[in-house]
Order: structure tokens, then C-alpha cells, then sequence
């Protein structure tokens, strides 16, 4: 039984890695880049990419579907992919097809599809722009700085774009940064860049290929901020009936990926510099936006509670127990209460069902997430009915958990696991339909009084009996 | 009849109000350290309880029995399971595991914080059936609402302190009570609840000696006084079989009760009872005369016997003779001179005379009082009041700690004093006496009688109130502070929390190798191991005084020198404690003369406590302080960078009052300063790697620093050409 079973699973990994591997060739090569421009945006501690086509249909039948070719390696650190059409400034329905990989020249690639509004004829073209944010590993230039010093940041991209079409004109410009350099001494003829302030202009002398291989584009700029990347989050809502709050509770490890110090750290130094208000690499607070009106703020960590927090109106600024410099980590938890009909709203009173409204993030600024599980805990008996989540979601579970009181089957919880996300999604709301009876609502409070009644009454009993040998 | 019931039960409820309430005096009045700072563990023993705890909830009881703690005492390791006493951890555990059952997922932590004032309702209870049986229910009550409030029991309860005394106090009362009540009846069950106890004690504290020892000298006193009953008997020998085997089923106990010399007094007397037994057996036998040679002879046999085979199994090892801890008992110079780690734990100082009022006010004078009043009535139980007082007065003398033991009896005998007052004061039945018939004199009387009465009770109700009032402020002032966050205020007024220690260990648990091994003076190894979840050399559980030595002789060598101890022992962080920034006494600089004399008893020809004085023989740190003070690791590492914060010449230390100087200071040439707190409290020092071109790391710091200079001086040359003429 065990070996049939496993050997049905050996199987069935096979035939899915064969799937899974395709051609990129196989891919119709009907549209043609005309303009190919590129704007990396390095400002941000994940990099930001815009990309806008002018496209034309070389084709002779009228297509609709455009396809978008990622390298593997930003795939795996995406974070948004979106498709807009720039004459009606509309978004376009487009995705990354995530199970299927292409390959391309020996190169593993992703392959998005986007589609068209309506199908273009041929000859005629169009323009569209593609936004990607991905999160992208920066070393620090020098290796280590020391405190206070200008930091460099060292970031590989590619230096022609990868394609399945043609491209005729490609253009670049890298931005966000005071100073860019590229250190790359490509010696590529077709390959120029040129300062512009403090923007990098690049541009390529002769057309490209699909799939052309393409030498790596090695750049230099100066960041003087630190690089948070959340490596876990565990955001945690607790959704209560009876005393119609809702419960937030985030648990973070954080990150800070700037440039580490050089011989370690001093701190007559970083006070006497009085680095502590002076914005670098070092992390010396957060500051995160909550919903309006939240109550019961904590700040903790694995030794107890901090106590430098501060909460004005809807923003909490929280100071670790120490400057989170690069290389450094930290791990903390917060959380606070809202009123439950902020985010709940009754769908139907007859049925009993509620449709509750989750807001994804409420994270600092210009933070990347690796990791993150959102868990909605719903009240004791109630039941999911749908879940609605606007991200990519590796996987989404509905269990049961016990917390206070929970003497029947726990609270429902609905976990969300989410990869690569950015601080910019944080508008973003997770949607859960759930029934809750009247029957559920009313159960809890009489099953905790029948089990202290009972055990009361046990007690009484039990002290009736007598063991007295005597008489 | 139906009235009666009726009053029974009317006692019944006030008496479960009165109780209510008392539980609640008690639980709140430990609760300040949490409404103040939080929910956290206190001091330093707490965290290794704590520590352990988590680990019995995280892998069960039998990987806790044998759980081998590689963590500490780094390369040793400790035999954890083996060398501590379980019972507060089992019962921390149960506690949560019930909680869990009954749907109340409570964290281990707050647990662990709530379990002393949750165990004070308890201690009360127990107290109050002791007393009840000492005197009466009102001297019961009493005594209960003392021990829920009195300072020297709060003092180990509190909130946070999650200390093996939190629940031994409370064991220490229901075996005590149990006892009493078996001593009375010769009830087999009570007898058997009080070995219990006894051994729940057993598992929970070393402490249990003093029972182990107290109730055979009460047995023994009563058979002196030939109150010898067979009461006596059936409670006594089933405590002494069942306790005995229980106790020894607890793996740091083992053999001891057969084996060490403390526990040979319960032996002798169980022995003893036999032989009394016998004897009155034989008594109701035989005539008077011949049963007094019998008595005469066997006893001076007996005795004889019984001293020389002591010593004996003594000399030969088979009894483990008395622990230095014991011989500190009745000589408060022994440990100074033998064990100096002994004398340098502050608790285990004799007690100033303050501290009997401070931590007992009223009841301090009560208590002779009580003790006397036991006296003029002697029955068979107020001699094991009687007994436990004189013995717990003078422990509580010599060690400030055992002051905790002494405060129940304290409050039983006050409550003994105050009741009889009340007895007799309070008692107005007089007024409406009609015997006497109404006259002047007679009417005189009784109205200066209700005066007097009146005035008595008044003065002790006052007493009352001041008491309550005291032990309210001494428990917010006094003993309510956890010492790991340490309260201070803002320029503003407002409360701030001087947080760093919290602040370094949590920085080397997050940034610092999973076992990297971090070397401190003794003090701090279990608050690492607890907060930083680090590997540490030596810990609070001092069982190797050479390892602890060996940190000792780091501390007070030369860097180079400590350095090659340190690098022996797979060091890579060093953490000292440094109050001179903010003006904190406790720190490592003020410990620093213990370290040296624990390593100059090991290495007496490498270091010298002499050597670490000026010549006038002062313990300096400025210009003044000796060479080798100036040399040692503590000193450089303390204040390392000090003066650069002040104007880079000098710093004003604020502990010592006096100017540290940077050139003494000098560099730093094998150590790296990795991180220092907000406060400058806590330094933490990174060893650094050896020279990757094999140079000696002095060498290479020397080579750095030359560079360094001479590329100042090029700078400096160029415009002094210009003054050429």
C-alpha cells in the first residue's frame, strides 16, 4: 500500500515537471516591439519597473493576447505584475502563468499573458505599459560602511530585455537615486549610457531578438536609507460577535538589509554623531498606519513588552529596543483593537451571513515582505462561506483553532499564505463570507455556564459522600 | 437546632467572604510590579525556573527528569534534570495544562508570573487551620490576613518572582498544619497528608530541611517533657516511612536522607520513638524499679552507640559530612574565610535589625508577646510553635533570606497575642450584665472598664490600620521592582523605563550565532540563558567554583592573557555591566573584587587582590588606580571609549565619583565592542578573529594605528611648508 502510493506520487512528480517545462518557442511570435522603453526605479527598498510597449501585429489574423516573458529570477521575487493600456488608461486583464515554465535559449523563463480589450488587427498597433515590482538583492558596494558614511548599493539587472518579440528600438532609464553608475565593463559596442541629472539614459543602437542572452548590467547608486524586508509576517485578526471588535495582532522579522558596519558598533560614536536623528541605513523607528479609531495598542517582543511606542491618531511609532543597522535583525509583535462594523457588513439577516473586510497590510514604509500568513479567526461555529483575496496566494486553509473559552470546536480560522508582497498593496482587502447563527452566537456563553454548573454540582456531590469507617 | 443551622451557616458564608477577600488583599497587593512595569519575570533565579519550565511544557515530564542542559556552564554542561528541585516547574506545568483543558489557553509565562500570588490565597488558608488549632478561629483569621500581607512573605512572592520559595512558604504551612493535626489526633490520614507534603516540599525547595529537622526535635522535646503518647507514635513513625521514601524518589535527593548528616536528627528520633515506645510497653509491664535500671543503662548505651557509629559512618564516608552552607549557619565568618562565593551573594548576609521591623512592623513585638502567652498554656502543639520560633529567630540572624521562614511564625504568634486581647477587650457582655446591682461604685467601674476597653481596642485597631498601611508601602517601595527594567523619569516628569538590559540581550539573541558563547560574570548567566537564549561559561547555580574562577581570572588578567583564556573556552562575546554612565551601583566594576578573590583562591600566585589596590591600600579607577587595575580586561572593557562621550581626555564616572582617564584606558587590541546599551549598562565585546596573516593581534593594532597616524601627519605636513623662510 505505502509503495503503490509513493511510487503514484514519484509518478505524478514526473509527469508534472514534464508539463511544466515547455518551449518557449513553441509561443506564436505574432507582434513586434516597435518601442521597447524600461524605467527602473531603484528609490524604494524593492525595485519598481515600468515598462512601456509600442506594439504592432506583424501577424495576418487579428490577435488579442500578448505575452510577456519574466526571467525566473524576478519572478520568484515578484510582487505586483500589472498591465495597463495607455490610450484609455485602463488596466488590462493580464497574468503570470505560475506552474508553467518556459525555456528559452537554456534559460528558465515565466511567461506572462496579456489581453487585449479587444483583438488588434494586423498591422495596426498599440501601446501598453507593464508595471512590475520585485523585491531585488542589493549588496552593499564597499562591503561595510562606517556609521554616518555615504552608502552604495550594488543591484545586477539585465541589460537588453527579454522577449518573445522583436524588439526594434529599446530604450532604459534607470532613476530613484541621487548618483548611478554602471560598473559593468561591458564591451558591447551596441550598449550606451548617459547621465541625465541625476537620472541614467541607456539606450541599444540596433534591434533585439527574442530571447536574445543578454550580459548583466551592473549598476552603483547611492541609497542612504535602510532597507527593511519583513523575511516573516504572522498577521493575526480575531474577529469577535460578542464584544464586536476586531482584533489585530502582528508578529514581524524584520530585516534590515542595508550596508553592516565596519568594526562593529560604537556607541560613543553613535551618540556623540547623534545618528539617532539623522535618517541612514540604521532603522531607528517605524511608523505604521492603522485603521482609524484603533484602541488597546501593544508593542512586544520574545522578552516582554517595549515600552517606546507612541500612538498619534491613526499612525504608531514604534522604537526598537535598539538601531537596527544593515546586516542586524529584529523580531516584534504589535497589536491593537478596532470596532468590529469598520470592517463587518451584515449580508442578509435571514440567512445569518456576513461578508468581513481584511485589510491586507498595515506595515511600514517602503518595506518588502518575503513571507507572510494572514489568519482570520472567526467566532466559534461559524462557518466559510467564500474567500475573496485580490493577491496571488500560494495557499488558503480553512481550520479550526482553540483560543479562550473555545469548549466546542475552536474558532474557524481562514489562513492566507502570501509571498513578496510591498508596503503599497497595504489598500488592498481580503474579503471573507461567513454564516454565524444566532444558535452559535448564544451557545458559547451557555456552554460555559453549563460547564461551571456542572462542575459545581459534581463538587456539592462528591461532598456528600462520606468515607468514615466508623458507624 | 434549626437556629444553630441557621448560625452555621451564616459563619460559614462570612468565613468564605472573609477568606475572599483576604485572597484578594493578597493577590493585589503582589501585583504592583505587574500594574507598573508588566508581566515579566523578575531578577535572576526566576528566569532559570522560568527557562526550565518552558522546557517541561515544551517535552514533557521524563525529558525534563533527564534533560542534559548544554547550554550552560559551556564545555561542562549541566545535569539539569538531575540537580534541581522539581516541584515548582511540575507545578507551573499542571497548572497550565489544566488551564489548557478547561479552554483557557493562558501563556506559560503569566503562569509563571501569577503563580506566587495565586499560592499566597493558599498560604493564608493553611495559616489560618494552623492557628486554629494553636488557639481558636478568630486567632486563625487573623493570622491568615497577616501572612496574605506582611512584607517578609511578600518580599518572595510578589508578582514575577517565580522563585522555588513562592511555594515552599506555602508547603512549608500545610505540612506544618497537617502535622499538628496528626500530632493531636494520631489520625494515620493526616500524618499521611503531612508526609505528603513533605514530599511536595521536598521536590520544591532545599529548604525542606528545616522540616526534615524541626519535626523530630518537636518529638523529641515532647518525649523529654514524657509526653510521649501513642499518638505521638503512630504520627511520627508513618510521617517519618512515608515522607522518607517519598523524598528520596526525587532525583537531586536520592540517597540523602539515609546518607547526609541533616537529615540523621529525623533518624535518631524515629529510632528513638521505638525505643520509647518499648519502654512504655514494657513500663505498663513491669515495676518502676526495674524498668528505671533498664531505662538508665539502655539509654547511656543507646546514646553512646548511637554518636560513635555517627561519626564513624562519618569518617568513613558513608554519611556526607555537613555542607559549607550549614557550617554558615552557626558561623557567619565561615563562608567569608572558606567559600567567598558563598559570602558574596548578598542574600546570604546576616540580617540588620531594621530589617525585623521593616519586614514584619507590629507583629515584631507581638511576637514574643505570643510566644510567651504559648507558654502559660504549653500543650503539646504550642511547643512546635515554640520551637520553630527560637530555631527560625536565629536563622533569620544569621542569613537575611531565611528571614522569609521566620514570617509565618511570626504572624501565628501575633495573631495568638492580638486575638487573646480581643478576648478579653473586646468583650462589652459586662455592660448588660445584671448580676451587679445598679450603684455608683459599681456604675463607676463599669464605665472606666469600657474606657479601658475601649482605649486597647482603639490602639490596636489603630495598630491594625498602620500595619496594613506599612505593608502596602514597603511592598510598592521596596519590593516590587523586577531589576530587570529599571524605573526612572523623563525630563518632563514623566515615567520612562531604563530598559537596557532587556535591550542587549535581545540584540544578542537576534544578532549573534545560535551558539555563540558569551562569557559574564556568574551573576547574569541565567538572565542570557533566559532572555538571550545564549550559551553561557557560568551561571547562577554555582556548582563549579574553579569555572566560575576561570571567568574570574579573565576578567581581572591583561587583555592578551584573558584573551587566550577566553579563545580556550570557544568565547566569541564578552558582557559586562557598566553602571558609570547613568550612576548604576550594581555593576561589575563593584563586583569586580569577588572575582578576584574567587580566582586568587584558585591561582593564588597569578593574581593578588593587593595588586588591584593603590598603595594606600584604596579602590581606585582614575589616574591613581594601580597598574594592574588599570591592565585588567574589566577595567578596559567598563570603560573602553568612556572618555571619548565627555571631552575624549577624561570621563566623570558617576558610581565611583571619580575621572577616568583615556590613556589609561588605552586600546582595545583583542576585543571588538559589538554593542553597547542605550545607557551604557550592558557591553557586549566580540573577541576578535585571529590575525589573517598570523601576526600577534597586539602587533597588528600597533601597526594600524601607526598607519593611521602617519597618514595624519602627511596631511598635517603640507601647508608647513609655507612657513619656511
Amino acid at each position: 500500500m505505502m509503495v503503490t502510493s509513493t511510487l503514484y506520487m514519484v509518478l505524478q512528480v514526473v509527469i508534472g515537471v514534464v508539463l511544466a517545462q515547455a518551449d518557449a518557442a513553441s509561443l506564436s511570435k505574432s507582434w513586434e516591439n516597435v518601442a521597447y522603453h524600461r524605467t527602473v526605479d531603484v528609490s524604494r527598498t524593492y525595485t519598481q519597473e515600468r515598462i512601456d510597449l509600442h506594439i504592432k501585429n506583424i501577424d495576418n489574423k487579428a490577435i488579442e493576447e500578448y505575452y510577456f516573458v519574466l526571467p525566473e529570477g524576478i519572478f520568484e521575487n515578484i510582487a505586483l505584475f500589472s498591465a495597463q493600456l495607455k490610450r484609455a488608461d485602463a488596466f488590462l486583464e493580464s497574468a503570470i502563468i505560475p506552474q508553467q515554465t518556459f525555456v528559452a535559449n537554456g534559460e528558465h523563463v515565466k511567461v506572462a499573458v496579456v489581453k487585449m480589450p479587444t483583438s488588434v488587427e494586423p498591422g495596426s498597433s498599440t501601446d501598453i505599459a507593464i508595471t512590475l515590482v520585485y523585491g531585488s538583492h542589493r549588496q552593499p558596494y564597499s562591503g561595510s560602511v562606517e556609521m554616518g558614511e555615504r552608502q552604495l548599493l550594488h543591484l545586477s539587472t539585465n541589460t537588453y530585455p527579454l522577449s518573445a518579440y522583436n524588439t526594434q528600438q529599446y530604450t532604459m532609464s534607470l532613476e530613484g537615486s541621487p548618483s548611478i553608475e554602471v560598473v559593468s565593463n561591458s564591451s558591447d559596442d551596441n550598449f550606451s549610457c548617459r547621465k541625465e541629472g541625476s537620472r541614467l539614459d541607456c539606450e541599444s543602437h540596433k534591434a533585439i531578438g527574442p530571447y536574445q542572452k543578454t550580459a548583466p548590467l551592473k549598476i552603483v547608486f547611492e541609497r542612504n536609507l535602510p532597507s527593511s524586508r519583513v523575511s516573516f509576517l504572522a498577521r493575526e485578526v480575531w474577529v469577535s460577535h460578542w464584544a464586536s471588535t476586531m482584533q489585530f495582532e502582528e508578529s514581524y522579522d524584520l530585516v534590515n538589509d542595508a550596508a553592516p558596519l565596519k568594526g562593529g558598533f560604537s556607541r560613543a560614536e553613535y551618540m556623540k554623531g547623534q545618528h539617532a536623528m539623522k535618517q541612514h541605513g540604521h532603522l531607528t523607528a517605524l511608523e505604521m498606519v492603522l485603521p482609524s479609531d484603533s484602541e488597546e495598542h501593544y508593542f512586544t517582543d520574545l522578552v516582554g513588552a517595549v515600552s517606546t511606542f507612541r500612538v498619534l491618531q491613526d499612525h504608531i511609532f514604534l522604537k526598537p529596543r535598539f538601531p537596527i543597522f544593515g546586516g542586524w535583525k529584529y523580531n516584534f509583535t504589535i497589536g491593537w483593537t478596532n470596532g468590529l462594523s469598520q470592517f463587518l457588513h451584515i449580508e442578509d439577516v435571514d440567512t445569518e451571513s456576513f461578508v468581513l473586510s481584511v485589510p491586507i497590510l498595515n506595515g511600514p514604509a517602503d518595506t518588502y515582505y518575503s513571507k507572510m500568513n494572514l489568519s482570520v479567526y472567526l467566532p466559534e461555529g461559524s462557518e466559510v462561506l467564500d474567500v475573496w483575496c485580490p493577491l496571488p496566494v500560494v495557499s488558503t486553509e480553512v481550520t479550526a483553532s482553540k483560543s479562550y473559552f473555545d469548549l466546542n470546536n475552536g474558532h474557524t480560522k481562514v489562513t492566507f499564505e502570501l509571498n513578496n508582497m510591498v508596503d503599497t498593496v497595504s489598500t488592498s482587502k481580503v474579503f471573507v463570507r461567513y454564516k454565524f447563527s444566532t444558535f452559535s452566537f448564544y451557545r458559547k456563553p451557555i456552554s460555559i455556564a453549563a460547564s461551571i454548573f456542572i462542575s459545581l454540582m459534581a463538587f456539592f456531590f462528591l461532598k456528600q459522600i462520606t468515607f468514615t469507617i466508623e458507624n | 437546632m434549626a437556629e444553630s443551622q441557621a448560625l452555621r451557616w451564616i459563619q460559614l458564608l462570612l468565613k468564605c467572604t472573609i477568606f475572599l477577600f483576604m485572597t484578594a488583599a493578597a493577590v493585589s497587593s503582589r501585583l504592583f510590579s505587574v500594574i507598573r512595569f508588566e508581566s515579566i519575570i523578575h531578577e535572576f533565579d526566576p528566569w532559570f525556573n522560568f527557562r526550565a519550565t518552558k522546557y517541561l511544557v515544551n517535552n514533557g515530564f521524563y525529558k525534563f527528569l533527564n534533560w542534559f542542559d548544554d547550554r550552560t556552564w559551556y564545555p561542562l554542561g549541566r545535569v539539569t534534570g538531575g540537580t534541581l528541585y522539581p516541584g515548582l516547574m511540575a507545578t507551573s506545568a499542571a497548572v497550565w495544562h489544566g488551564l489548557h483543558k478547561i479552554g483557557l489557553p493562558v501563556d506559560i509565562r503569566n503562569v509563571c508570573v501569577l503563580f506566587a500570588p495565586a499560592f499566597s490565597g493558599v498560604t493564608a488558608w493553611a495559616t489560618y487551620h494552623l492557628t486554629c488549632e494553636i488557639k481558636d478561629s478568630g486567632a486563625g483569621l487573623l493570622a491568615a490576613a497577616f501572612i496574605a500581607i506582611a512584607p517578609g512573605y511578600i518580599s518572595r512572592s510578589v508578582a514575577g518572582s517565580y522563585d522555588n520559595e513562592a511555594i515552599a512558604i506555602t508547603l512549608l504551612m500545610v505540612t506544618f498544619m497537617f502535622w499538628i493535626k496528626a500530632m493531636k489526633t494520631g489520625s494515620i490520614m493526616h500524618s499521611t497528608f503531612a508526609a505528603l507534603f513533605y514530599f511536595y516540599m521536598v521536590s520544591a525547595w532545599g529548604g525542606y530541611v528545616f522540616i526534615t529537622n524541626l519535626i523530630p526535635l518537636h518529638v523529641f522535646i515532647l518525649i523529654l517533657m514524657g509526653r510521649y503518647s501513642t499518638r505521638l507514635y503512630s504520627a511520627y513513625t508513618t510521617w517519618y516511612a512515608i515522607g522518607t521514601l517519598a523524598s528520596m524518589q526525587i532525583p537531586f535527593v536520592g540517597f540523602l536522607p539515609i546518607r547526609s548528616n541533616d537529615h540523621m536528627a529525623a533518624l535518631g528520633v524515629f529510632g528513638l520513638i521505638q525505643i520509647v515506645a518499648l519502654g512504655s510497653f514494657l513500663k505498663a509491664q513491669v515495676s518502676w524499679q526495674k524498668f528505671k535500671t533498664v531505662m538508665v543503662v539502655s539509654l547511656i548505651f543507646l546514646l553512646l552507640a548511637g554518636v560513635c557509629g555517627l561519626f564513624a559512618l562519618t569518617y568513613f564516608g558513608y554519611i556526607a559530612p555537613w555542607t559549607g552552607r550549614f557550617y554558615s549557619l552557626w558561623d557567619t565568618n565561615y563562608a567569608k574565610i572558606h567559600i567567598p562565593i558563598i559570602a558574596s551573594v548578598s542574600e546570604h548576609q546576616p540580617t540588620a535589625w531594621p530589617a525585623f521591623f521593616f519586614d514584619t512592623q507590629f507583629l515584631i513585638w507581638l511576637f514574643p508577646a505570643g510566644v510567651f502567652l504559648l507558654f502559660l498554656d504549653l500543650k503539646d502543639e504550642h511547643i512546635f510553635i515554640i520551637a520553630y520560633s527560637v530555631l527560625c529567630s536565629y536563622f533569620a540572624g544569621v542569613m537575611v533570606r531565611l528571614m522569609l521562614t521566620l514570617t509565618p511564625i511570626i504572624c501565628v504568634c501575633a495573631a495568638v497575642t492580638i486575638s487573646k486581647l480581643f478576648d478579653i477587650y473586646a468583650d462589652f457582655s459586662f455592660w448588660s450584665d445584671k448580676s451587679l446591682e445598679p450603684s455608683d461604685s459599681s456604675n463607676k467601674t463599669k464605665i472606666m472598664t469600657l474606657v479601658t476597653k475601649l482605649t486597647v481596642c482603639g490602639s490596636f485597631l489603630g495598630y491594625l490600620y498602620l500595619f496594613v498601611y506599612h505593608c502596602t508601602w514597603v511592598t510598592s517601595n521596596a519590593y516590587s521592582s523586577p531589576s530587570v527594567v529599571l524605573p526612572s523619569r523623563n525630563q518632563d516628569g514623566s515615567m520612562a523605563l531604563i530598559d537596557d538590559f532587556r535591550e542587549a540581550y535581545y540584540w544578542l539573541r537576534m544578532n549573534s550565532a545560535e551558539d555563540a558563547k558569551v562569557a559574564s560574570w556568574w551573576d547574569y548567566g541565567y538572565q542570557i540563558g533566559g532572555m538571550a537564549d545564549r550559551t553561557t561559561l557560568v551561571d547562577n547555580n554555582t556548582w563549579n567554583n574553579t569555572h566560575i574562577a576561570i571567568v574570574g581570572k579573565a576578567m581581572s588578567s591583561p587583555q592578551e592573557k584573558a584573551y587566550e583564556i577566553l579563545r580556550q573556552h570557544d568565547v566569541d562575546y564578552v558582557l559586562v555591566i557598566f553602571g558609570g554612565l547613568i550612576g548604576f551601583s550594581g555593576d561589575d566594576i563593584n563586583k569586580f573584587l569577588w572575582m578576584v578573590r574567587i580566582s586568587e583562591g584558585i591561582w593564588p600566585d597569578e593574581i593578588k587582590e593587593r595588586e588591584y589596590f593603590t598603595p594606600s591600600g584604596e579602590y581606585r579607577m582614575d589616574a591613581l588606580a594601580s597598574q594592574t587595575m588599570k591592565d585588567s580586561l574589566m577595567y578596559k572593557l567598563s570603560y573602553y571609549r568612556f572618555a571619548s562621550l565627555f571631552n575624549g581626555i577624561e570621563g566623570m564616572d558617576r558610581v565611583r565619583g571619580q575621572k577616568i582617564r583615556d590613556e589609561d584606558v588605552g586600546n582595545l587590541d583583542y576585543f571588538e565592542e559589538a554593542f553597547t546599551s542605550e545607557n551604557w549598562m550592558v557591553r557586549l565585546y566580540k573577541l576578535k578573529d585571529l590575525d589573517p596573516v598570523g601576526r600577534e593581534l597586539h602587533s597588528a593594532g600597533e601597526f594600524e594605528r601607526k598607519s593611521a597616524r602617519s597618514q595624519k601627519k602627511r596631511i598635517v605636513k603640507r601647508p608647513s611648508l609655507d612657513l619656511r623662510v
